[in-house]
This record gives C-alpha cells, sequence and structure tokens, in this order.
C-alpha cells in the first residue's frame, strides 16, 4: 500500500494514543488501527454507515452527547475516549435494550459461539436486566430462501442483511419491514431470496437470526478446525477459511481479501461441498483383474502403473504413452505430471481437456490471460461482457462488477442467453449461440473502418492496423447481424462506446474460443482493446473468464502439447536444454498429441488425472476410450472414465493437500490442507512421486512447497514463487522475487496488469506486434540463473 | 533395645481389638463421598423427554475430548427434547474421559451428571465408548443425579475443612493475588443453583468480604 | 506399507459393485488389531480339567511387575496397602524383574521415548504374561493427546483389560485385576501382539 502523503492525513487521539489516518476515516476505523475494539452491529466495513444500533458509542471531547464513532468522521486534533464511564454505560444501556427480547437460547443457536451480541455482551454487557418481562416470542424458524432460515426473535434489527441485498447484491432478496418496535426483516413473496450471493447475510448477521439449511445444528464453532485456504470451486479463486469438524467439510467462511473477493463469498463456494464429504469417494487403489476393478494395495498399483507405462514406451516408443491432465489440480501436480511424461517417459503427449487458445498466428503461443484484475474492475468506465456469464461461472467476479456500476461503470452485455446483470446494465445485446467470435471481429471491424484507433500503440504502428483492417473487412456488422442475430447499430454504437471509454475492460468466456467461430477470439478482442487504448492500466484490460479453479495454472505449468512451463515452447532448443538440466532429462522437440488426438486413439497408454473425458465425448469416440491397452485413471470419484480403467488410484480433494491455485486474474495463491486426507487415498503430487520413483525417477519431493520452489526456480512466470513468498494473499503473474521481509521471510512482487512491453519481452500474444513466438529478454534472464 | 520391641510390640497389641481396615472390596463396598464422580448419566424431565438439547458445551468444555456430539432438529412427530434441538448421537469416551466433572457444570439444562457408576473395566477398549443409548437413564425415571450434591455446601464428612476456609494462611489467597485475582469473589455457585443475582454473593454465609 | 485396512464388502471375484466404497469407518478410528477368537481346546476332558486348575492357579497368584509411570501408581500402591490390600487376590508381590512377573500394571501416560523400555520389559516377562492398562493416560492417551504420548498401551504391548479412570480409584483397579482373574479362568487368549499385527519394532524393544 503506498504511502499516504501527509497533508491527507488526520491526526487524532483516542484512549489518550495518537494515530494518524486518512482524511474521511471513521473513528471506528481509527480504533481498529490502534486495536481497540468498538463494538458495531449495524456497521459493517464494506457497506455505507448507517447509525442504526447505537452500539458504538464512544465520547468525544467538546461533544455534549456520546457520538457513534461508525458514523462520525474524524477531524484534526479530535480527542476520542472509548473507555469512560458515560460510554461503558451507554453501552450497557444499549445491550440491555437488545437483549429485552433477544431469546437466551445461545446453547441450541447455531450463531452461538462466534455471535457478535454474545461476546460484546460478556465484554461491554451489564451483566443483569431491569426488564423482568416475557419476551416476544414468534413462528420460527422461516425459510427466506431455498438455504437460509429466520429467526425473528433473535433479530436485533441492524439491517446489515437488508443493506447488503440493496446495495452491495443489488438484488432482490431481504428487506426491513413495519416501523417501531415491529421492524423485522422479511422478503417480498413476489421477489424471492434467491441470489447466489445470499450467504454473505449469514455470516454478518451479527446475532443467529440469519442462519443457514446446510449448517443447521451441525457443529458449533470451538468444534470446527479453521484454516485460511482458497476456494476450488470457480477461477475466481476467493480467499476462504473452511471449517472442518473431524472429517468433513462443513462450511467455508470468507477471509477476506480485497483483492479478490472484497470479503464475499458466493453460496457455492459457502455450502457446495458435497462432493468432498461425499461417501462415494475413493478409498484404496483398484486394479482390473478378470474383468472387473478390485481393491490393491498402493504399492502394488504403483509398481504395475509405472511398469506396464515403461513397458508401452519401451515397446511402441515414447509416442504411444500420452497423459491427460486436470484444471482442478493444483499448480503443484499439473507441474509434475508434465514432467513425468516428459522427463520421465520421454514424451510431449500431454494435454488438459480445455486445450490452449488457438493461437492467431500459426506457432504463436499465447498466454491469454486477463491483462487486468479483479479489483482493476471498480476503476473501468465501460465493461463490456461478451458471451459470459459470471453471475453464474465466476459469482464474486459479478459482485465487483456490481461494484464497479455503484462506482459509475457503463456495463454492456453481448451474451446469447439473458443475464442476472441486464437489469444493471447500460446495454444489453442478445445474438444467436456459437457466433461470439464473429461479434469481436465486427468491433474490431467496427474501430479499425471508422478510424476510432486510439493511443500509443495503434500510433505507432500504422501498417498494422492497416493490416488488421483488412483482415477483418467483410465482418461488418451488418454481415454479422445476419448470422449472429445481432442489431447492428447496436453493435457499431458499442464499439465507438469501447473506443471513446475512458477505461474499458473487455471480459469474454473461456468457452466461448471453443466455439467454432471463436478459434481467432482471444487475438481479435487483445487486438481490440489494443487498438482502442483500453490496456496496460489498471481499469483498463481485456481477458476469459476461466472455467475451472485452475485453468490458468493447468496451462501455466505447461499441461499443453507443444508448450513447456511458463510457455515457452517445446520446439524452443534453449528453453528444453535449460528444463531438462534441472529435470536431468533429455526432452522432446516435437509438440506431442493434442487432448483429441489421444482420444482419438493416438496413444496405447493413456493416464488421465483429475479428467473425466469420457463424459465429454461421443459414443463413437468412447470405443477409442475402451480400446486403450491401458489406462490409469487417478480421481476422486469412480467416473465415467474411470470404470473403463485399468488402474484408478484414488486421489483427494484441494481440502486435504497443500498447494497453489492460479485464479482467472493470474493470482497464484496458496491452497492449505485443513483435514487429514481420506485414508487410503493420497493426493495427487504423492501419487505422482510414487509412480515416478516406481519408474526408477530420483523425485525426492517431499512436501508441495518443495515442488513450488523448484517451479519459482524454472518458471520465468513465477520466477521467486514459494510457499512462504506468496504468504496469505498470493500475487499475480508475471511474479518476480521481492525483496526479504525484516524477519527474513521472502516476498515475490505480482503485476496487477500486464503492459504490451510485458508481452513483447515475453511470448509474442498475436498477430499485431508482428513478434514471433522467441523467447525474449525476461526468458534469458531466468535461464541464465539455471545454467 | 528390649524397651524397643516392647514399645512395638505395645503398637501391635493395641491394634489387635480393632476392626481391620481393609474393605472386603468385592463383596463390601465402601461408603462413597457425597461428590464422588463416576460414570456420567443422561437425564429426563418428568414427560419423558430427554434433558440434553445437544448445545455442545460439554464437549467445548471436557479437556479431554471424550465426548462427541452430533446435534439434529425435533420434529413435531418425533420429538426428543423440548426444543428445537436434540442430540443425535451422544457418545462419551469414559477411556478418555478424566471424570473432571466440567461437562456437568457446563450443562445449561442439568443433562448430564457423573454418577457412582465405578466398575467400569472392560477387555475391549471399543467397550467404554458409551453411546447415549446407554447413558440415559431408563424411560419413567427422572431423576436429577449428583447435581444436588454440588449445589449444596460441602458435605460435613469432608474429613478436612475446604483448602482457604482454614482461618490460616496457606497461600491460597496469595497466589490469586499474584496473578491479578485476588480480588475476585470465590466460584462456590453454579450456573443452575438459584440465582441472587448479586454476583458478590458466594453463597457462603457468614463470610467477610 | 503400514496396516492393511480390513476391507469389507468386496470379495475377490465376487459380482457386486465393484467400485463402492470399501471402507465405511470414519477418519478417526485407529486401526486396531482384530479381536482375538476364543480358541478351541480339542482336548480330552483330563487335560481340561488340568487347564483349568492352571488356569485358577494362575489367576490367584498374578505377580505384578512393578511399572509405575505416573500419578496412577499411586492408587496402585494404594492398592496394594492395607485398605485394599490386594494380597486377597494374591496379588500383592510387586516383582522389581520382570522375570519374576506375569502381570503388567502400566499405570500412567506412556511417553513415545519410554515405550521400547516398556516393551523389552514386557518381553522380559516369561509366558504366560498378562497386561492391565490402568487409566485414561495408559489406556488411550488420555488428555495428553499429543506427539510425545503414546495413545494407548495398546499400540505397544497387547492389553487385556482397560482401567478407566484418571486416576482409578483402588476400588476401580480391583475390579480390574477381578475382570482379568475371571478372563483367566475362562481361558480367553489375550488379543494379538500389536507388533506382530502391524510389522513395527521399537528400537531396543528384541531383548
Amino acid at each position: 500500500m503506498a504511502e499516504q502523503p501527509r497533508e491527507d492525513l488526520v491526526n487524532l487521539t483516542i484512549d489518550g494514543r495518537p494515530v494518524s489516518v486518512p482524511k474521511g476515516s471513521l473513528i471506528w476505523a481509527a480504533a481498529r488501527k490502534l486495536g481497540i475494539e468498538i463494538p458495531i452491529y449495524c456497521y459493517h466495513p464494506k457497506m455505507e454507515p448507517l447509525g442504526a444500533c447505537r452500539m458504538c458509542f464512544v465520547a468525544v471531547e467538546k461533544m455534549p452527547k456520546l457520538a457513534t464513532a461508525c458514523t462520525t468522521v474524524v477531524t484534526e486534533g479530535m480527542v476520542v475516549r472509548t473507555d469512560t464511564p458515560a460510554v461503558k454505560k451507554g453501552r450497557q444501556g444499549t445491550l440491555e435494550f437488545l437483549l429485552i427480547n433477544h431469546p437466551l437460547d445461545c446453547p441450541v443457536c447455531d450463531k452461538g459461539g462466534e455471535c457478535d451480541l454474545q461476546d460484546f455482551t460478556l465484554r461491554h454487557g451489564p451483566g443483569g436486566s431491569r426488564f423482568d418481562v416475557s419476551k416476544r416470542h414468534f413462528a420460527k424458524p422461516i425459510p427466506v430462501s431455498e438455504q437460509i432460515l429466520l429467526d425473528r426473535e433473535r433479530c436485533i434489527a441492524c439491517q446489515r442483511c437488508a443493506r447488503f441485498c440493496q446495495s452491495v447484491a443489488m438484488e432482490d432478496g431481504l428487506a426491513m419491514q413495519e416501523r417501531g418496535f415491529r421492524t423485522e426483516v422479511g422478503v417480498d413473496p413476489a421477489a424471492p431470496f434467491d441470489s447466489i450471493f445470499s450467504g454473505n447475510v449469514v455470516e454478518m448477521c451479527p446475532v443467529g437470526a440469519l442462519t443457514a439449511k446446510s449448517y443447521r445444528f451441525v457443529s458449533r464453532p470451538w468444534e470446527l478446525k479453521k484454516t485460511g485456504s482458497v476456494c476450488g470451486l470457480c477461477s475466481v479463486g476467493c480467499n476462504v477459511r473452511v471449517d472442518v469438524r473431524v472429517d468433513k467439510v462443513l462450511r467455508q467462511y470468507s477471509r477476506p481479501n480485497d483483492d479478490v473477493d472484497d470479503g464475499w463469498l458466493c453460496d457455492r463456494g459457502r455450502w457446495e461441498l458435497d462432493a468432498i464429504n461425499s461417501q462415494e469417494r475413493l478409498r484404496t487403489p483398484l486394479i482390473r483383474k478378470d474383468g472387473l476393478l478390485q481393491p490393491a494395495s498402493w504399492d502394488e498399483a504403483m509398481r504395475l502403473v509405472a511398469g506396464r507405462l515403461r513397458e508401452i514406451a519401451e515397446r511402441d516408443g515414447p509416442g504411444a504413452v500420452g497423459g491427460i491432465g486436470s484444471t482442478h489440480t493444483t499448480n503443484e501436480e499439473a507441474y509434475l505430471f508434465q514432467k513425468l511424461l516428459r522427463a520421465g517417459l520421454g514424451t510431449n503427449n500431454v494435454d488438459h481437456h480445455h486445450g490452449r487458445f488457438p493461437a492467431a498466428a500459426p506457432g504463436a503461443v499465447l498466454p491469454w490471460a486477463w491483462t487486468d484484475s479483479i479489483a482493476g474492475l471498480e476503476r473501468a468506465s465501460d465493461i463490456l461482457i461478451l458471451g459470459a456469464d459470471p453471475y453464474h461461472r465466476q459469482p464474486i467476479v459479478d459482485l465487483r462488477i456490481r461494484k464497479a456500476i455503484r462506482a459509475g461503470a457503463r456495463v454492456h452485455i453481448v451474451t446469447p442467453e439473458p443475464n442476472r446483470l441486464d437489469r444493471l446494465a447500460a446495454t444489453v445485446l442478445r445474438y444467436t449461440p456459437g457466433h461470439t467470435g464473429e461479434i469481436a471481429r465486427a468491433l474490431l471491424n467496427v474501430v479499425t473502418a471508422e478510424g476510432l484507433t486510439r493511443g500509443e500503440f495503434a500510433a505507432q504502428r500504422a501498417a498494422t492496423v492497416e493490416a488488421r483492417r483488412a483482415s477483418v473487412a467483410n465482418d461488418t456488422p451488418e454481415q454479422v447481424a445476419e448470422t449472429a442475430g445481432i442489431e447492428s447499430a447496436a453493435l457499431r454504437a458499442l464499439a465507438r462506446d469501447l473506443a471513446g471509454a475512458e477505461a474499458a475492460v473487455i471480459l469474454y468466456d473461456e468457452m466461448a474460443t471453443r466455439e467454432p467461430s471463436g478459434a481467432t477470439l482471444a487475438a481479435d478482442l487483445l487486438d481490440l482493446a489494443l487498438l482502442t487504448g483500453n490496456f496496460g492500466r489498471p481499469g483498463a484490460g481485456v481477458g476469459p473468464l476461466m472455467e475451472d479453479n485452475n485453468s490458468l495454472g493447468a496451462r501455466d505449468m505447461g499441461l499443453l502439447p507443444d508448450t513447456l512451463p511458463g510457455y515457452r515452447l517445446v520446439a524452443d532448443q534453449d528453453a528444453r536444454a535449460a528444463l531438462g538440466a534441472v529435470w536431468g532429462a533429455t526432452l522432446v522437440g516435437e509438440p506431442g498429441q493434442t487432448y483429441e488426438e489421444m482420444l482419438g486413439g493416438g496413444v496405447k497408454a493413456l493416464y488421465v488425472l483429475g479428467a473425466d473425458p469420457a463424459r465429454h465425448l461421443a459414443d463413437a469416440q468412447l470405443t477409442h476410450l475402451n480400446g486403450f491397452e491401458f489406462l490409469v485413471v487417478q480421481d476422486m470419484f469412480l467416473t465415467e472414465t474411470a470404470r473403463r480403467a485399468d488402474v484408478v488410484l484414488p486421489a483427494v480433494a484441494y481440502t486435504e493437500k497443500d498447494g497453489s491455485f492460479t485464479n482467472t486474474e493470474r493470482r497464484v495463491q496458496r491452497v492449505r490442507q485443513a483435514m487429514q486426507p481420506l485414508p487410503g487415498a493420497k493426493a495427487d503430487w504423492e501419487i505422482l512421486v510414487g509412480v515416478a520413483r516406481a519408474l526408477g525417477l530420483s523425485w525426492r519431493y517431499l512436501t508441495p512447497a518443495e515442488i513450488l520452489s523448484e517451479i519459482g526456480r524454472t518458471v520465468p512466470l513465477y520466477a521467486g514463487a514459494s510457499r512462504r513468498a506468496l504468504g496469505e494473499l498470493g500475487a499475480c503473474w508475471p511474479l518476480s522475487p521481492g525483496a526479504r521481509t525484516p524477519e527474513g521471510r521472502p516476498t515475490v512482487s505480482g503485476s496487477p496488469f500486464l503492459t504490451w512491453e510485458m508481452f513483447e519481452r515475453g511470448v509474442a500474444p498475436s498477430g499485431v506486434s508482428g513478434a514471433t513466438g522467441a523467447a525474449g529478454p525476461e526468458l534469458a534472464v531466468a535461464r541464465g540463473r539455471e545454467e | 533395645m528390649a524397651m524397643d520391641i516392647i514399645k512395638g510390640l505395645n503398637t501391635t497389641l493395641r491394634e489387635l481389638g480393632k476392626k481391620p481396615t481393609t474393605v472386603s472390596y468385592p463383596e463390601e463396598k465402601r461408603p462413597l463421598p457425597a461428590r464422588f464422580r463416576g460414570r456420567h448419566v443422561l437425564h429426563r424431565y418428568e414427560n419423558g423427554l430427554e434433558r440434553c438439547v445437544g448445545c455442545f458445551l460439554c464437549a467445548g468444555a471436557c479437556p479431554a475430548d471424550a465426548i462427541y456430539i452430533e446435534a439434529a432438529e425435533n420434529s413435531e412427530e418425533q420429538r426428543v427434547s423440548p426444543g428445537e434441538r436434540y442430540a443425535r448421537v451422544f457418545d462419551v469416551n469414559l477411556l478418555r474421559c478424566i471424570f473432571c466433572g466440567y461437562c456437568e457444570q457446563a450443562c445449561p439444562t442439568g443433562a448430564i451428571t457423573l454418577e457412582r457408576i465405578y466398575e467400569l473395566s472392560v477387555t475391549h477398549p471399543e467397550d467404554l465408548v458409551y453411546h447415549k443409548e446407554q447413558l440415559l437413564e431408563p424411560l419413567g425415571s427422572a431423576t436429577r443425579g449428583s447435581l444436588d450434591a454440588w449445589v449444596a455446601p460441602a458435605p460435613d464428612q469432608t474429613p478436612t475443612p475446604l483448602p482457604g476456609r482454614q482461618g490460616f494462611f496457606d497461600g491460597l489467597e496469595a497466589s490469586a493475588a499474584a496473578v491479578g485475582q485476588g480480588d475476585l469473589p470465590a466460584e462456590t455457585e453454579i450456573m443452575i443453583a438459584g440465582d441472587t443475582g448479586d454476583p458478590h454473593d458466594t453463597g457462603v454465609a457468614g463470610e467477610e468480604k | 506399507m503400514g496396516i492393511d485396512l480390513d476391507i469389507h464388502g468386496i470379495q475377490p471375484g465376487e459380482q457386486t459393485n465393484p467400485w463402492a466404497p470399501v471402507q465405511y469407518v470414519s477418519n478417526t478410528q485407529t486401526p486396531r488389531a482384530p479381536r482375538a477368537i476364543d480358541r478351541p481346546d480339542g482336548f480330552g476332558v483330563l487335560l481340561t480339567q488340568v487347564n483349568k486348575i492352571l488356569d485358577w492357579s494362575r489367576s490367584s497368584s498374578l505377580w505384578p511387575a512393578t511399572f509405575g509411570l505416573a500419578c496412577c501408581a499411586i492408587e496402585m500402591m494404594s492398592t496394594s496397602a492395607s485398605r485394599w490390600d490386594i494380597s486377597r487376590f494374591g496379588a500383592e508381590v510387586f516383582r522389581a524383574s520382570p522375570r519374576q512377573a506375569d502381570l503388567m500394571i502400566v499405570a500412567g501416560r506412556l511417553s513415545v521415548k519410554m515405550a521400547p523400555v516398556l516393551r523389552r520389559i514386557y518381553d522380559q516377562m516369561p509366558e504366560p504374561k498378562w497386561v492391565l492398562s490402568m487409566g485414561a493416560c495408559a489406556s488411550c492417551g488420555g488428555v495428553f493427546n499429543n506427539y510425545a504420548i503414546i495413545q494407548g498401551v495398546d499400540k505397544v504391548v497387547p492389553v487385556d483389560v482397560y482401567v478407566p479412570g484418571c486416576p482409578p480409584t483402588p476400588d476401580m483397579l480391583l475390579h480390574g485385576l477381578n475382570l482379568l482373574q475371571e478372563k483367566i479362568r475362562k481361558h480367553i487368549p489375550s488379543p494379538p501382539d500389536p507388533l506382530a499385527v502391524t510389522g513395527q519394532k521399537y528400537l531396543g524393544s528384541e531383548g
């Protein structure tokens, strides 16, 4: 965080201790900075102050009455006291009033143990009550949504939930009803509370009025083992606290990381953890004997896998062996998997089910990634969502877009299906599914044909702009309107908006690039951003919203047939030599088979890690899957593919192992083990190390941290990455080693946004620059270090 | 020398006429102290409903982590305890248990008490994990267990007075003061007793502050 | 590769669902040696009667090895003193040498460092021999659920009788002793040796 200029700081004293805070801060925030607790119920740091609960009383000198710390802005020379008898009496009075009707059913309340009312009553409360009258009773609990129950007796009318629904989620949901002492939380029956962000109200409710159905009476906070980790259910990578009781994940709570999740978490990440707790999970390796999968020991299974892979590789050449990786496993595991195949078996036949983005220029390998960050959305003036559905696929990005809307951004939604953001959007355009690529080209056509290009980049490269204009000359909005069923005038207006925007972010769905028309989608949109000057600064950028929690990391780690970790081409002699020296192997220079080629029968033995190709394949291809001479599947469940396998190795979920994920904004974050692995199952990296050792490789990894350190040494994008350096919050790649902290902890510095220079220095992304896929100076630096 | 033998024999002769101190244990059982803590018992209300509401407070208080509970929700068709919540699973691992009685103190409904059942040895350790069915008192019985023994003042048969009440310096108060708790009233009341509302009422008559 | 967990549900060659979960126990359950099965006594009438006499004699003169590890030992001493008088059961002869003892009362928590010593003393006791685990710590670690304490001496030696308590009162210990006597008289064998089952070895336990 940058140091504030001195004139922007306000000096005040709280309880006799001086503190300086930025202008406009609240007394509550200043006290928090000093570590002084001021109890709050209605105030929430991420929402506008309300001043309804009267809990945060403080005494301010020269003010006749007690002031509320959550609404009073600090002024220069202010003298605040939080410990005077008047303050204590004020708080005690407030609590006594709050407890008039609050039932004392803490032992059976799900919030008991993590309840603000409980805690503050203990710390600031009167200890007794003068209101010796019977309490109000309501029918309870009332379901306010499919997952949330309301207990009106417990509500203290702080309005946090209602304000969250209205001002943060900006959706229908909870609202305050009635007036005075009859005030209660309720839902309009005509506007059901079905938001995917609904779980946040349960977390922020300071009492047990809103509780989760899935957590009802399941546990108490002191029974839970809480581990800070990263959610593995979508590509946003929200920071979470995994709450585990004995051997079950009961829920995930948000763990604020303002750069990623802003302190919120979606319902999926909060409660949809059934897969981890499933009884169907595999608990022993299975080997096919007499046509049936039968339990076997780890030793036997690993030896069989290694032996058969080696046998087939020696008999039919290394090209007869292939591997399909996963977008769900950690970076470390993806790295080890491709290392096993490349260094251990000598083949480049390694891919994953999304494959790489088709390149604009043949031979160019493109680290397509969001060039800006999630937090950068707040600075955007225009946000284009093309073919994506962040509400359902990347909910917390959607929530950040809503925050950007509140900050004044205009959102343009161009999607085939209705979108939850339509109501808030400036432009809403629908088109026939499958034509996303054409729309991108039409936008580029308008920008180049109408001469809307601007910015330094376009000014310096008139020739490439001209070449680009020619390449999309036929894709006028009018023509695309016919095929894609979109309004041409609106498309033109949209292109002009983007070109005239102060800072525009263009977001598209990763899966849109898999459409027939999407072959050049990523390159076209990158060019669109470059030519309209929306690039290389916070709040302006372009990028895909990834599908899975580690979609980007899997590519970064080289789960691609033609690139080594860090997007260096396998054809690149220097990169091969450098990696080979570290790995102690000679690497093959020919690109391997792709996902489709391998599944089409291009290999004899296939090692599938955490993927389920059988589910996505047509019946004709399924016969190929049955036809493999040797099929190994490593997964948590007996998937469709695993049912056809010769050996099944049981893996564990992301809550049961350490590692790192790379989210859609390129942020590398640590995942931490929150529970014991399922008995009988092993983490993917452990299995890979076991198989490698059975193959005769001298792998000596004892922890994922060692693998991450090796990644930090060998992958230029992840330079300096290590378990300790990534710390609690992670950093966006390209990483570079930072200075050590005074305690001696290594750090890495990330890049919140990508600039064109980084692209040029690294791997060139598209035909615009005319650069080739050759390695740039940054790679050379890394290589020099290795040698 | 001779005197010593006579002295020794004197003691022998003196004790000869007395009843032996030995308790013939399996046949004869010694009278247990009023606050003896043996195996747990879960109690019921007069109407047969269980007192336990599955609040986990005993499990939280347990220093040995010997109590495992899974709570569930009462329904109108199947009502196990009054209120919303009951303990579906209530296991006490008596092998871990150290019979400290904290669970009894923590219980908000007086559902769990440590009773005078102490003949617990087994040949298989699994048998010492007592489940709810074994711990519950039989249907039709609704006792309070040893709660009363704890609410009442210390019993008279205590061989020595409670520490700190002997009228001479035994270091107890001094060490309490040393850790900054010297002015705290002694805790002789437990939650279940009638609350006088006065936090300084220690429940001991005639004690001077 | 450690203990092969007991696999339920799938019999080799059986035409059941081969991918059903093979283990239903919770993560927290420690794999334990399977229970001993009573061994069939197929020797005629005479030997059976001789066995009965032998078992009765053994049960009535259990000589404990002195193995007080912690506070439980105080209660064990109290049990041998006049009020409880363990000699009523023929067990008053606490021997300092394991070679003269046939019952080991493990009284107290067993640290990892002490485990080889315990095992060595157990190995030095002549057959037939029995182990009584006294108190929470010896039986399962008790409150000391940490790296330093063996979570139950049954991980090191086969335990015949478990006595709960912290510490058990002399009554409780005597109840355990009576239970052991009963077990001996019924000729119920001890559980299998945990080290033989798991194949583990403790340093210095060969003696």
